[in-house]
């Protein structure tokens, strides 16, 4: 049929993705999966205790115990990065889920309503989007106190605007289509037309968006945490690990290397991915 | 039963700021009975549809009176006007595949009225869809409503949208140009369909179109538009041997015919007119061939003639030259 993206949409509804997912985005969700999956099993694949120290080894080398060697305070870097994957993968997590939570539905609403419902919202979306997003965050962080929940908090502010504008102008073009005209006409409410047809033909742009947002956030997080301000010591997560390896950076110059690399193929990972369903997003138009 | 009429225009107006899209338009129409509407693109057809249901496009308002089953729906608070849209009347459109969503199977789309707004299981409302899909003329029903949109032809995806406007057992039906957009054995089954409702079960049904053939075969009444106003409305059989308008006298004379020898087909000259042209007096003086000053100054009202109605000023003078 002449439809094959109509069809191939039907994939994010859990039914049947005809031609399978792009080769990129595959790659993708395999470099992430690797990561998911070793974070998940931490206690079973860390050959050590990521927090036990051993001050006479700091700033040692690779050795058959510790392949990736051990960090200032003589800690495992490998059994770190493991474990620090689970907060270093969980705060875009969060991060994402509280940006499309806030920004699809406000989204929704400025593109579906317009009026002033969309002036009113696109214009505070305007001043957010104004910010720096990191120093946006900085100021909520330095207000609310330090810590992971504030990170995730204040990340997850500066994607709203991001993602809300994002959705708004799917909305506002998905509105016109006639099967939303149709639906209106069949006597449904606004709010129903929004949950169950135009919410659900925007899935694509959203999912899309989402992952690219996931790799951008992971990349505030640690900045955020390697400033000081995100996950504090000694609970491991790339960005405070990234910020321990950089004061002994003098001594084990490659000691920055792991939790970077680390970074780095996750935020690719999910830019594949992001790319795969972007491309499939576009055949419809 | 009751004493109002299914659906009743009273002077309708719709303007888009100073244009007036709609001008004075008003019909009754009876339970049961077919209304054809005809005219040239852009004469008023589909807004006056969208204005029954009040599904106008942004920007555009109505005025006058839409009364149904003696309830104005243009006063309607938006709760009560939901329900006549679910429950009353039924819309199908030219084109049904950009009509439905593409990710909704065909039976999610037929049942989401019947759960929603009848109130009906989800069994039972399978049930009673493969039952509509019947009626319709597709007897694997059950095969169809797992299937998508995609995977079905446009004749039978209008039949499907058939389906899906039958759901909510509606009194009237709206067809926007139902069959403009299928082949004519489609046309004709479609056409066949219709036909049957209303004779089975009562259904009112405005057929718009610009195929006066279809118009005459299915219409027990039918319309004509030009520029927003209803030019002539009369009983569809003798407005389709004696028409009673220059208008629709020359768009029968239009029509290919298949007794006649092959021979250039009739047109009318000059553009149709919008009804975002202003021109004073009748609004089809200038491709008319029997307009005269008058015609240019004096803007005609629909006055009775034989059954019916006609807004013409010279209708008495010229009404034997015109034929079909």
């Amino acid at each position: 049929m002449a439809f094959p993206a109509a069809a191939a949409l039907r994939g994010w509804h859990g039914r049947r993705i005809p031609g399978g997912l792009p080769k990129l985005a595959v790659s993708g969700i395999v470099l992430v999966g690797i990561f998911v999956v070793a974070a998940a099993l931490a206690p079973l694949v860390t050959p050590h205790n990521p927090n036990a120290t051993d001050l006479l080894h700091s700033y040692t080398g690779s050795s058959p115990q510790h392949w990736l060697g051990q960090d200032g305070s003589g800690r495992d870097v490998l059994s770190r990065l493991i474990y620090g994957a689970r907060l270093s993968l969980l705060g875009p997590l969060l991060v994402v889920l509280l940006a499309t939570l806030v920004g699809v539905p406000l989204g929704i609403a400025a593109g579906y309503l317009g009026g002033a419902v969309d002036s009113i919202l696109s214009r505070i979306f305007d001043v957010a989007f104004a910010f720096p997003p990191l120093l946006l965050a900085t100021i909520i962080v330095a207000t609310y106190g330090l810590g992971f929940q504030s990170a995730v908090i204040a990340v997850g502010i500066t994607y709203i605007p991001l993602l809300g504008r994002i959705v708004r102008a799917g909305a506002l073009s998905e509105r016109e289509r006639s099967y939303i005209q149709a639906s209106r006409a069949q006597g449904y409410s606004a709010l129903r037309v929004c949950v169950r047809h135009l919410g659900p033909n925007l899935s694509r742009l959203i999912l899309g968006q989402v992952a690219l947002y996931f790799g951008y956030s992971l990349l505030d997080l640690a900045a955020l945490s390697f400033l000081g301000l995100g996950t504090q010591p000694p609970t491991p997560d790339w960005g405070t690990m990234l910020a321990e390896a950089s004061q002994g950076i003098f001594l084990q110059p490659w000691g920055v290397l792991p939790a970077s690399v680390c970074i780095v193929v996750v935020v690719v990972g999910f830019n594949l991915i992001a790319d795969g369903i972007s491309d499939r997003t576009t055949i419809r138009r | 039963m009751n004493e109002h009429p299914l659906l009743e225009l009273r002077s309708v107006n719709a303007r888009l700021g100073a244009q007036q899209i709609l001008r004075d338009v008003s019909l009754t129409m009876q339970r049961g009975e077919v209304l054809g509407i005809v005219g040239e693109s852009g004469s008023g057809k589909t807004m006056t549809a969208r204005t029954i249901l009040r599904a106008l496009p942004p920007g555009i308002r109505a005025e006058g009176s839409v009364l149904f089953d003696g309830v104005d729906l243009l006063t309607l608070s938006h709760r009560r006007l939901r329900q006549v849209r679910a429950r009353r009347i039924g819309m199908i459109f030219q084109d049904p595949r950009s009509h439905v969503d593409p990710l909704w199977s065909i039976g999610d789309y037929l049942t989401e009225g019947m759960r929603r707004h009848v109130g009906l299981s989800r069994t039972v409302a399978r049930q009673r869809a493969i039952d509509l899909l019947r009626r319709v003329g597709i007897t694997d029903g059950e095969r169809r409503l797992r299937q998508y949109p995609d995977e079905l032809s446009g004749g039978m995806l209008q039949r499907v949208m058939i389906a899906g406007a039958l759901a909510g057992d509606p009194d009237l039906l709206i067809a926007d140009e139902a069959t403009t957009s299928l082949d004519v054995t489609n046309q004709a089954e479609v056409v066949a369909i219709l036909d049957d409702l209303r004779r089975s079960r009562g259904l009112g049904i405005i057929f718009i179109t610009h195929d006066l053939a279809l118009a005459g075969q299915l219409c027990d009444r039918t319309l004509v538009m030009y520029a927003g106003q209803v030019v002539e409305n009369r009983r569809s059989s003798v407005l389709f041997n004696s028409p009673q308008h220059p208008y629709s006298a020359a768009l029968l004379a239009a029509r290919p015919s298949l007794q006649e020898r092959p021979r250039r087909l009739a047109t009318i000259p000059g553009q149709p007119a919008s009804p975002l042209d202003a021109v004073s007096g009748c609004p089809f003086h200038p491709r008319c061939p029997y307009a005269t000053e008058r015609c240019t100054k004096e803007i005609p009202t629909l006055r009775h003639r034989d059954d019916g109605t006609t807004a013409c000023l010279r209708i008495d003078e010229i009404a034997e030259q015109l034929v079909a």
